[in-house]
This record gives structure tokens, sequence and C-alpha cells, in this order.
């Protein structure tokens, strides 16, 4: 795997009110992601990221790599492995694994992977854009 | 709600958002993403009004878990259009205390019969499911 292959990363600290501010902007208000009770008493002993919110940093990635193209043809297929909890730092990665030339453009696919920061995989997937001929 | 009831092809949640700057402002902040959208819409932002729906539609409890989840993007969005969202139910199955419901998530403007199509699936704790 070459340096081209990779992604500009992207790194970002959760913070408890940030989760809040999530979900007032998206009205998920979960009380496992808000209450600090009900995260103490559940699977977790924690309250936890939406998982929505941390995929929004694929999505970001995507955009700040290949522009509007992503918002016009993106694909997204992830898995949420483990949660993210208030204070947790994340780092989100892709490499490309594929290019296809195809009718429309080039076709690019990656791997995608949110980490924690004991560099445990938060979320991992897959994500296509086609670079649009003339663009 | 009874969600044993949930059957394939179920219409599960239709709502209607305007998508603000105010709104992108909001979502951008509490995703610390500073990317330069223009007067497009992020993405995500979009696809975070469609899942809003479907928990508040479906009354979804605290203990449940977001599995897995894909979405396929048609056409950009600009700010302030309308956006019409939709979810129906593909499969809904009950394996050892945890009910999986598949979601598939249907978006489209006036202009755009589909801009964003989605599949959420999502586990429910049984015992919490008449809360």
């Amino acid at each position: 795997m070459t340096k081209k292959d990779e992604l500009i990363p992207i790194k970002k600290s959760i913070s408890l009110d940030l989760i809040k501010d999530y979900a007032k902007a998206s009205g998920d208000f979960n009380p496992i992601h808000i209450d600090k009770e009900f995260g103490l008493k559940s699977q977790f002993k924690n309250n936890i990221a939406h998982g929505m919110m941390i995929a929004s940093s694929i999505s970001e990635l995507m955009y700040k790599n290949f522009g509007e193209n992503w918002s016009k043809n993106g694909n997204m297929k992830i898995k949420f492995k483990l949660p993210i909890f208030p204070n947790d730092e994340i780092i989100t990665e892709g490499t490309i694994k594929k290019t296809e030339e195809v009718s429309e453009g080039t076709l690019i696919k990656c791997n995608i992977t949110v980490k924690n920061h004991h560099d445990q995989i938060a979320i991992s997937g897959e994500t296509t854009v086609t670079i649009t001929n003339g663009e | 709600m009874d969600y044993s009831q949930l059957q394939p092809e179920n219409i599960i949640s239709e709502n209607q958002y305007e998508i603000s700057q105010d709104f992108i402002n909001k979502y951008t902040e509490s995703v610390k993403d500073n990317s330069v959208y223009n007067n497009l819409v992020p993405p995500m932002a979009i696809s975070a009004l469609s899942i809003r729906g479907v928990l508040n539609d479906l009354n979804i409890p605290g203990g449940t878990v977001h599995l897995n989840q894909e979405f396929d993007y048609f056409s950009a969005v600009h700010k302030n259009e309308i956006i019409n969202c939709k979810a129906k139910i593909i499969s809904n199955n009950v394996r050892a205390g945890w009910r999986f419901l598949v979601i598939k998530l249907e978006t489209s403007t006036k202009q755009q019969p589909i801009i964003m199509t989605g599949k959420s699936t999502i586990m429910i704790p049984v015992e919490d499911e008449y809360d």
C-alpha cells in the first residue's frame, strides 16, 4: 500500500457536551447517549456517542477527499463494532482499495475505519464514490 | 409500540423537513465538521434526519443498539430544500432476547424522486419493548 492510496485522516475528541449537542441537532435523545444514570446502568457502564455521530466523520472524510461527488453518488456500508465513550479520541482513516473506469467516470472503492485512542476499531466499512467525467 | 406486529413493507415513518442554515450550523458544530459545503447540505445531516423520524415514530427504547448502516446518495441537496423521509420494515426477527429490525430509508425532494436510500439494522432488548 503506497501513501497515495491513503485518504487524509480526520481526528476528533468526543465530549459529553458534544454528544448532547448532537442529540439536539439530530433529535435522537436516547438516554443511553445523554443521561448519566441511564448510561451507568447500561451494558456499557457509561454514556456512548450516537453511532451516526461517529459515522459522520466517514462522510466528512469522503467529502474532504472527493468533494461534491460524494454528495452526488457516494455509498457507505458500515458496521458499528465498539461504542465511543465521552472523552474518547477518534481517528477516521481510509485507503483506496480499487479504482475502476466506468461509463460515468472513475469509480473509487475505499476501506474505512474509525478507531478510538486505544487503536480499537469502533466502525469498519467500505465506501464508494464515482469521480464523474469533467470534474 | 408492539414491535412484534411490524411486518415487512410496513411504512413506519413519513416525515418532511426543511433544511435550514440554522440546522446545518447546529449539525456541523455537533460533529465538529469544518468542511466547506457552500450551499450544499452535508450528506450525513440528511441521513440523520431520515433516522430521526424512525426513532421518534417507533418510540425506540433506551437500550436499543445500532448495528449496521448503509447509505447511497444520488443527488446533492441544497440548503432550504424540503426533504421527504420515508421508512419501512425490511425484516423483523427475535434472537437471544433481542429484536432485530432492518429498516429501509428513502429520502426525496420535490425535484428528485430519490436523493438517498439507506438500510439500518437495530437491535432492541425485548425486555424493554413495553417500557
